[in-house]
C-alpha cells in the first residue's frame, strides 16, 4: 500500500557512531543514504527495517573523490551527480561518466550514492558492473577496524553483499594503471531506465600495443555480477582487433545467464551481452590508445 | 526542444486560469481533501483472472477494531450496468472475470486498518480456464467469459456470438470484383498489444451523505456520466447525487466513464460517515475498466496498375477484456481507422469486439485509432513499395480531398488532408539531411468530431466581473480554460475578466465531459450562446444610455460604443452596474448540436454510430528516426506535424495538445505495452516496468495547423483536437523503421527487441 511500516530513525554524527548504532541494533537496522533503493523497498514492504540510520551528515568522512598517482578513492557517499561531473575522474576512469550519463535522472543522481548502489547489489545496477570491470576494492568498516575485499567477493548474490551486521561500506578503491582506459555501454528501454543489458570494459595496454590486462563487467544478464574471467584470459597478450572483440563478445554471450522478463527475452539479452561487450572493448582500447572517443 | 512555428503570426494571449494553482501546489485534488469523521476505503480484488466464487467470507474482516463496514454484492442493488451491453455489477457475483474485479469494499478508520480488513477477507474459488488469446477466444470450443450473456439486457444492433461482444462490418461496393481487377495485391497482418492511459494522478473518490443526498468528489473526466452511473447502480434520482471534480491530474480517457463512485457512496451510506478512496499506482494499472485495447488486424488491398486502390478487405479483432465498459462502438471505430482516409470504391471489413479474461478496455485517447492507423499506414507504405511509388505520392493520389467520397460513402466537404501531407513533408524536409541509419517515415490519420448536447451559463455581476458556469470538465487540455476567451470575445471583454465555475453537476447544466475531443466543439457553442444573450442585454442598456440605436452598438475593449464613433462610449462595468439594479445580466446557452452527415451506399452490420463522421479532423505526421542496427534501439529525432482541426482558437493550448499527443504516440510506438502472464495477470502493472516516455526521450516537435473554418462544427469552424495528435505518430515511426529494416515490424509496441528480431529475418 505504498507506505512503509512504522520505524525508528536516527541521524549518525560519525562513521563510528553509525557503526555503534548498527552493532547495538543488529539486523533490524538499515543505513539510509540517498534512499532511492531502500525507501521504495520499504514502501512496497519488501524491506521492513525497525531502525533507520541516516548517514547523510557524514559527507566529510565519506563524500570524497580522491585521485592519487596510484589509485582512485571514492567515498561511499559520493553521489551519482558528483561522479558524473568530476572532470578529474573522467580523465582517469571515463567509464564512470559513461555510466552516470545513463543512470536515472537528475533527481535520482543528486541523491543516490556509490555506496548505496553497491550495497543494494541489484544485478541490474550499473555501478556494480563499472566497479567490477575496474577490479575495484571495497573498504568495509566495523568497530574493530576495516577490511578490504575485492569487488567479486563483495557481491555474494542478488541483493546480498559481504557487509555483515554492524558493518558499513565506506570507500571504493580503484588502482590506477598506466596506458589504461575504460568504457561503458547500456541498452535501456527509455532514457535513464534500468539496463536491459550493459557492459563495462577496462583495458590496459602494454608498450607494444598488445593488451596487458582487460576486464569486462556485465549487468542485468544474470542473477549475479558477471565478471567473465575467460574474457580476461582471452584478451591478455592479444593485439586489439575487431576479430578479437567479436571473439570476446561470444565469450560474454556464452557466460551470460539472463532470464526472460518484461525487459526482454533471454535470447535478446544474450545478444546484447555480446554486442555491448564488443562496443565497450572497442571504446576502451581506443581511449587507452589516446583517442578522444 | 519544441518549435512553435506559427507563434509569430498568432501571438499568444492565453494564460490558463488553473495553471498557477497547479504549478504552485495550491490546487486541491481529491486525495488532498478531508472531511470530519472521514473513513478510508480499500477494495478486495479477485487476484485471479477467471474463477467461480465458492465463498467470500467477511466475518473476520468485520471483527477488526476500526472497521466500520465491509460491503459485498448482496449489500447493493442487483443492477447490471454499462452502456449498450450491461454486463457488469459493482461487486463480483458468482464469477470473477479479471484480476482487478472487486469482491468487497472496506471502510475503516485508517488506511492500514482498511488494508488489514481486506487481507482478512476469505475468498474461496474454483479456477476456470482463462480466455486470453483473441483468435482462440473466437473459436467454437473456447470457454466463455460470460456464460450467461444471453440474459443481459443488450440494446441496439449487437449480434452477440459466444465471446464476440459486438460485430460490425463496413461494406461498400464489390470487393471480390475489385480484387479480380487488381494489378497488385498486398496482404498484411499487424498485432498491437494493449496499453494504458497512465495519468499522473491515481484516482480518488470521497463521498458524504447529508440526509438522502450524496456529494461525491471524484477524479473523473465525465462528471455527469459518473453521476448517472451512481444513480443507475444505487437507484437514486439524479438530483440527489452531486458530483464535484476538484483539479484533475490528467486522464487521457482513463478517467472517462463511471468507476468507483458508487462503491464509496455505498460505504458512506452504510457507515454514516464520509469515506475516501485513493488508488495506489498498482491499482491505477490493474483495476479501472479503461485501458487501450489490444488488436489483431488483417488487411488485403488490391491496386490498379496506376497505383489507385481498387479494393480493400479487412478482418479485425479488438480486445474487449472482461467487461464491455464503453467499448461497444470500438469494433466499428477500429474498422474506420483500418479502412483509412482513402478513396476506395470496394471495401469490406469485418470487425469483432472480443471478450477475454483481461482488464476491460475503454476510451483511452482516440480509442482504436493509433493501432488501426498504425496497421493501415504501415500497410500503405507496403502498397506503395509493391508498385515502386513514393509513399507521399501514393497518399496524395489515394487520400481523400474536398468533395471526395470516402470508404463509407461519406462525401467530404472542405477538408485539409492533402494540405496536411504537404505541410508535414515541408517541415520534415528542413531536417532532412539524413545521417547513417536515419530515415523519414510519414503517416496520415483521421478522427471524428462528436456533436452533442452541452450547456453553460454566463453572468456579469454588478461590478462588471464575469462568471462562466459550465458543465464541461477540464482534464488538462485547456479546453475549459479556452471558454473564457470565447465569452470575452463575444462581449468585447478580456478573458481575465471571467472566472469559471466548472466540474459540479449540481450547479451547471449537462455536458458530456472531457471525452471525444468535444469540449470546445459543444460547450464552446453553449458559452457563445450564453454570452450573446448578455451581449444583447448590454447593447440594449448602452443604446438607452447613449440614446443610440441598438443595432449601432459595438462591444469592444471593455466598452460599448456607437459604430463609427468610438469616443461615444460607456464602459461595460458601468452598464453592469445599471443592470445590477434591475434585470440581471444572465445568459444561458446550449444550442442545437450540428447534424451528423448522411452516408448513402454503405452497408453496415452492427452499426454503432461511428461511421458517419461529423467535422472530421485530419493529420499527417512525418518523423525522422535513427536505428542502432546491432541492438534494435530506435531513437525518434524529429516529428513534424500538420493538423486540420478547423479554426484554431487557442494556439498555445493547441500546440500543447499536439506535442502531448506525439509523446504519448512515441510511447505507444516504442515502449508501452502490457505483458500478461500465463495466469492472465499483468506482469508490468506499474511505472517501474511499464515504460512511459520522459522528457529526456522527447524529440524536436514542430506543428502547423491547416486552418479551414469548418461548417457544422464548433465555434468559428473549430473542430476537436485533443485526440487527433495521438493517432498517426506510431504509424509514422513504423514507416521510418521499415525503411531502415527493410520490412515493417508487425507488432506494437515496436520495442528494440522486436525491431532487432525483424532485422534478423531473411528477406524473402
Amino acid at each position: 500500500m505504498q507506505v512503509p511500516a512504522p520505524l525508528e530513525y536516527e541521524r549518525a554524527t560519525s562513521v563510528d557512531h553509525a557503526i555503534a548504532l548498527m552493532e547495538r541494533l543488529g539486523d533490524e537496522a538499515r543505513i539510509v543514504a540517498g534512499g532511492h533503493s531502500l525507501i521504495p523497498m520499504m514502501k512496497l514492504r519488501l524491506a521492513n527495517p525497525e531502525y533507520i540510520i541516516d548517514i547523510n551528515d557524514l559527507r566529510e568522512e565519506l563524500g570524497h573523490i580522491t585521485i592519487t598517482d596510484s589509485e582512485v578513492r571514492i567515498g561511499a557517499l559520493a553521489t551519482h551527480q558528483e561522479l558524473l561531473e568530476s572532470k578529474e575522474l573522467a580523465a582517469v576512469l571515463p567509464i564512470f561518466a559513461d555510466a552516470e550519463k545513463v543512470i536515472a535522472d537528475p533527481v535520482v543522481r543528486n541523491r543516490g550514492t556509490l555506496g548505496g548502489s553497491l550495497c543494494q547489489a541489484d544485478p541490474s545496477e550499473d555501478l556494480s558492473a563499472v566497479c567490477d570491470a575496474l577490479g575495484a576494492q571495497c573498504v568495509i568498516r566495523n568497530s574493530s577496524g576495516e577490511r578490504v575485499i575485492e569487488m567479486h567477493d563483495f557481491h555474494q548474490g542478488p541483493y546480498e553483499t559481504a557487509v555483515a551486521d554492524g558493518e558499513m561500506l565506506t570507500e571504493v578503491r580503484i588502482p590506477r594503471r598506466p596506458n589504461s582506459s575504460s568504457a561503458y555501454h547500456k541498452v535501456e528501454r527509455r532514457a535513464g531506465d534500468w539496463a536491459v543489458a550493459s557492459a563495462g570494459a577496462a583495458i590496459q595496454l602494454a608498450d607494444d600495443g598488445t593488451i596487458l590486462d582487460g576486464r569486462v563487467g556485465l549487468c542485468a544478464v544474470g542473477p549475479n555480477l558477471t565478471n567473465v574471467q575467460p574474457i580476461s584470459d582471452a584478451l591478455r597478450g592479444q593485439v586489439p582487433s575487431e576479430e578479437l572483440y567479436a571473439r570476446v563478445g561470444e565469450i560474454a554471450a556464452a557466460n551470460a545467464n539472463p532470464a526472460t522478463d518484461t525487459r526482454g527475452t533471454a535470447a535478446y539479452k544474450t545478444h546484447l551481452a555480446k554486442e555491448l561487450t564488443i562496443r565497450s572493448l572497442r571504446k576502451a582500447v581506443a581511449r587507452a590508445q589516446g583517442q578522444n572517443v | 526542444m519544441t518549435t512553435l512555428e506559427d507563434q509569430a503570426s498568432a501571438p499568444p494571449r492565453f494564460v490558463r486560469a488553473d495553471g498557477p494553482a497547479k504549478v504552485t501546489g495550491s490546487g486541491r485534488y481529491v486525495a488532498d481533501l478531508s472531511l470530519t469523521g472521514m473513513l478510508f476505503a480499500k477494495f478486495r480484488y479477485s487476484g485471479v483472472a477467471h474463477a467461480r466464487i465458492r465463498k467470500i467470507d467477511v466475518t473476520a474482516a468485520k471483527a477488526i477494531p476500526g472497521v466500520f463496514a465491509v460491503l459485498t454484492a448482496g449489500d447493493v442493488p442487483d443492477v447490471r450496468y454499462s452502456p449498450v451491453i450491461p454486463d457488469r455489477t459493482l461487486f463480483a457475483k458468482d464469477v470473477v472475470r479479471f484480476e482487478g474485479e472487486i469482491l468487497a469494499a472496506v471502510a475503516a478508520n485508517s488506511p492500514a486498518v482498511a488494508q488489514a480488513a481486506v487481507d482478512a477477507i476469505v475468498f474461496e474459488y474454483d479456477e476456470l480456464p482463462i480466455v486470453a488469446d483473441l483468435e482462440a477466444a473466437m473459436a467454437d470450443d473456447s470457454p466463455l467469459v460470460h456464460e450467461d450473456w444471453a440474459s443481459y439486457a443488450v440494446t441496439g444492433d449487437t449480434p452477440r456470438d459466444r465471446n464476440v461482444a459486438t460485430f460490425s462490418s463496413l461494406s461498400k461496393g464489390d470487393v471480390d470484383a475489385g480484387m479480380a481487377e487488381a494489378h497488385t495485391i498486398v496482404k498484411s497482418r499487424y498485432v498491437a498489444d494493449g496499453s494504458h492511459a497512465a495519468p499522473i494522478e491515481p484516482r480518488g473518490v470521497l463521498a458524504q451523505w447529508e440526509g438522502d443526498k450524496v456529494t461525491i468528489w471524484t477524479s473523473s473526466q465525465v462528471p455527469f456520466d459518473a453521476r448517472n452511473g451512481v444513480c443507475e447502480t444505487l437507484q437514486l434520482p439524479s438530483n440527489r447525487v452531486r458530483i464535484i471534480v476538484p483539479h484533475l491530474g490528467g486522464g487521457f480517457g482513463g478517467k472517462c466513464g463511471f468507476h468507483f463512485e458508487a462503491h464509496i457512496a455505498a460505504l458512506a451510506r452504510a457507515t454514516k460517515r464520509p469515506v475516501k478512496l485513493v488508488f495506489s499506482r498498482e491499482e491505477e494499472f490493474l483495476v479501472p475498466d479503461r485501458r487501450r485495447e489490444s488488436m489483431i488486424i488483417d488487411l488485403t488491398t488490391g491496386l490498379r496498375a496506376d497505383g489507385s486502390i481498387v479494393a480493400r478487405r479487412g478482418w479485425i479483432a479488438v480486445e474487449n477484456g472482461a467487461y464491455t465498459a464503453d467499448a461497444a462502438f470500438f469494433a466499428q471505430l477500429a474498422a474506420m481507422h483500418v479502412a483509412g482516409p482513402y478513396k476506395i470504391d470496394n471495401v469490406h471489413i469485418d470487425s469483432h469486439l472480443v471478450y477475454t479474461n483481461h482488464q476491460p478496455s475503454g476510451s483511452v485517447r482516440a480509442p482504436t485509432a493509433p493501432q488501426g492507423c498504425w496497421a493501415c499506414e504501415s500497410h500503405t507504405d507496403e502498397l506503395a513499395a509493391a508498385i515502386g511509388m513514393d509513399p507521399v505520392e501514393f497518399r496524395k493520389k489515394n487520400g481523400i480531398h474536398t468533395g471526395a467520397t470516402g470508404v463509407v460513402g461519406q462525401v467530404y466537404d472542405e477538408i485539409g488532408l492533402q494540405q496536411c501531407i504537404d505541410a508535414a513533408v515541408e517541415q520534415i524536409d528542413h531536417a532532412a539531411a539524413l545521417g547513417e541509419d536515419e530515415a523519414i517515415g510519414l503517416a496520415v490519420g483521421w478522427w471524428p468530431s462528436f456533436p452533442g448536447p452541452s450547456g453553460a451559463y454566463v453572468r456579469l455581476d454588478s461590478d462588471g466581473a464575469g462568471q462562466i458556469v459550465t458543465g464541461a470538465q477540464e482534464c488538462g487540455t485547456g479546453a475549459v480554460m479556452t471558454l473564457r476567451q470565447l465569452a470575452a470575445d463575444q462581449l468585447g471583454m478580456d478573458p481575465e475578466d471571467f472566472e469559471i465555475i466548472y466540474q459540479d453537476t449540481a450547479v451547471a447544466p449537462y455536458d458530456t465531459g472531457a471525452t471525444g475531443s468535444q469540449t470546445l466543439l459543444n460547450n464552446g457553442r453553449a458559452v457563445v450562446d450564453a454570452a450573446e444573450q448578455i451581449a444583447e442585454q448590454l447593447r440594449q442598456h448602452a443604446a438607452d444610455h447613449m440614446e443610440a440605436a441598438v443595432a449601432d452598438i459595438v462591444l469592444a475593449d471593455g466598452h460599448a460604443h456607437v459604430a463609427g464613433s468610438p469616443s461615444k462610449n460607456v464602459s461595460i462595468a458601468e452598464l453592469a452596474e445599471i443592470a445590477g439594479g434591475g434585470e440581471l445580466l444572465i445568459g444561458k446557452g446550449s444550442g442545437k448540436p450540428p447534424d451528423y452527415p448522411e452516408i448513402p451506399g454503405m452497408n453496415c452490420v452492427g452499426d454503432q454510430g461511428v461511421a458517419a463522421w461529423a467535422a472530421p479532423q485530419f493529420s499527417c505526421h512525418a518523423v525522422k528516426v535513427r536505428l542502432d542496427r546491432d541492438t534494435g534501439v530506435v531513437r525518434v529525432l524529429d516529428v513534424a506535424c500538420a493538423h486540420d482541426s478547423g479554426t484554431i482558437i487557442n494556439p498555445i493550448a493547441a500546440y500543447g495538445q499536439v506535442e502531448g499527443g506525439v509523446l504519448m504516440g512515441i510511447g505507444q510506438a516504442l515502449t508501452e505495452g502490457t505483458h500478461y502472464g500465463e495466469d492472465g495477470k499483468q506482469r508490468n502493472g506499474g511505472l517501474l516496468e511499464y515504460k512511459l516516455q520522459t522528457f529526456a526521450d522527447a524529440p524536436r516537435i514542430t506543428t502547423k495547423f491547416i486552418q479551414i473554418p469548418t461548417a457544422d462544427a464548433g465555434p468559428r469552424g473549430a473542430k476537436g483536437l485533443a485526440e487527433a495528435p495521438n493517432v498517426p505518430t506510431a504509424a509514422a515511426i513504423s514507416n521510418a523503421i521499415a525503411k531502415l529494416v527493410g520490412r515493417p515490424v508487425r507488432q506494437l509496441p515496436m520495442t528494440a527487441e522486436r525491431v532487432w528480431n525483424a532485422l534478423q529475418e531473411e528477406t524473402p
